[in-house]
């Protein structure tokens, strides 16, 4: 064993600590520079490096719960979490995480759990990839959305006044949102949520945010930190659940952590000093290349894989922190 | 303008519905699926530091434990890592809580 190497004895194999710490400060530059939480890049690129599908789902729940800790401290000093709803969403979410993981397990006992959620990874990539490509170029263009998604836009409100109207007992007054909802709503939201997050191991940040906002209609920034406090709430139940069922590499989860900590730093300052939305175009390529070595994966092409996902996580990671060096030392000189 | 971007808009949901719906389903089909064994057992004498042996013996004996223990170790280190990260960028100067996006 050399210095680089580390015996993981959960996942039973010599792990080079320094891809889990590059791993972990690739998710943290992203997370803490485009405010995405980056953990769906976390599961595929275990999996790529050699850990068995529900093996890296469970060690990136135990790690996005220690790093939402980390997130929800910053937001509770600003006074933007709104517990009571954090809780009751995260009581819906921890039921949602449950049946994730089970019918995780139900599938890797079939030998299905790579190929199916290796899938999945693969359709969310390469939407958001896309999804990230079209807003570069319509922000390049200076043109403004197409008229469809300015529609959808305006019914948002519409349809979160709906929901909020749908009175079955007992009914919520979230304070610090000043809103009503019942507590159904909150329930059904946490369930769905909490089912993607146990299956495919991600916070579920990215999918709580708008469902505050649109269906809910809490305030931007309550919204954002109270998705905080259910990703602790979630993330504690889910990486305990995973880890009862023996599918959670504590070692791994705590390299992790450390590296996401200290990218989320750069990630968070270099904000300051990169312009224009070239590092967009990077990031939704970067996702393409993602989904792409997903696909080489599941063609039993790892090593090709894992070169490109670890590869285009570090060049863009790179970029920014280059970024961030140069905007100080130009700020400093 | 509009049209072309219209166009290119379209383009793109060609592309991403020929991988998402005919590529990515051919590829799992292709692919091998392996049958993993639900349990398995920690292999301690592989265990290099007392924290891995630990960690292997409580996975092997006591999952309950195990389990409290990852999630206590988590809870630990993020509180330690937030303390420590906003202190470094505080003696750095950076306030990240109250930084604006530039874009």
């Amino acid at each position: 064993m050399d210095l680089f190497h580390l015996y993981l004895p959960i996942a039973g194999m010599e792990f080079n600590w320094l891809i889990l710490l590059a791993i972990g400060f690739c998710l943290g530059v992203m997370g803490g520079f485009f405010g995405m939480g980056g953990g769906w890049i976390v599961t595929p690129a275990l999996n790529i490096f050699g850990f068995p599908m529900p093996l890296a789902i469970g060690t990136d729940l135990l790690h996005i719960y220690g790093k939402s800790i980390v997130a929800v401290k910053k937001h509770a000093k600003l006074g933007n979490v709104d517990i009571s709803l954090g809780i009751l969403v995260s009581i819906g979410m921890m039921i949602g995480v449950e049946i994730g993981a089970r019918v995780v397990m139900f599938l890797a006992a079939k030998g299905l759990a790579g190929p199916i959620i290796r899938y999945v990874y693969m359709s969310l990539l390469t939407f958001l990839g896309f999804y990230i490509l079209y807003d570069y170029y319509t922000a390049v263009k200076k043109v403004p959305a197409t008229a469809s998604s300015s529609k959808k836009r305006s019914s948002n409100p519409g349809l979160a006044a709906k929901i909020q109207h749908i009175s079955i007992p007992p009914m919520i007054y979230l304070k610090a949102s000043g809103v009503s909802v019942s507590f159904w709503t909150l329930l059904i939201i946490g369930i769905l949520i909490g089912i993607m997050a146990g299956f495919m191991g991600v916070g579920g940040g990215f999918a709580l945010v708008p469902a505050f906002i649109y269906l809910v209609g809490v305030p931007t920034a309550v919204a954002v930190g109270s998705s905080l406090l259910c990703c602790i709430i979630s993330g504690a139940y889910g990486g305990f659940s995973y880890s009862m069922k023996g599918r959670v590499e504590i070692v791994a989860a705590m390299i992790l952590l450390l590296g996401a900590c200290i990218g989320a730093q750069i990630g968070a300052s270099a904000v300051k000093y990169v312009r224009g939305y070239g590092i967009r175009l990077l990031y939704g390529i970067m996702l393409l290349l993602a989904a792409t070595s997903v696909l080489l994966k599941q063609l039993k092409m790892a090593q090709t894989a894992g070169i490109m996902v670890l590869g285009s996580a570090l060049v863009i990671s790179g970029i920014i922190t280059l970024y961030l060096v140069k905007g100080i030392i130009s700020e400093r000189g | 303008m509009k049209h072309l971007i219209r166009k290119e808009v379209t383009r793109m949901k060609k592309w991403m519905f020929f991988w998402v719906f005919l590529f990515y389903p051919v590829s799992v089909w292709a692919g091998e699926a392996t049958k993993e064994p639900l349990h398995h057992v920690a292999d301690i004498s592989r265990a290099t530091n007392f924290f891995t042996k630990w960690l292997a013996e409580s996975y092997n004996n006591d999952r309950l434990l195990h389990s409290i223990a990852g999630v206590i170790a988590m809870t630990i280190m993020g509180i330690v890592l937030a303390y420590i990260t906003e202190w470094i960028m505080g003696m750095l100067g950076y306030k990240t809580e109250k930084m604006d996006h530039t874009e």
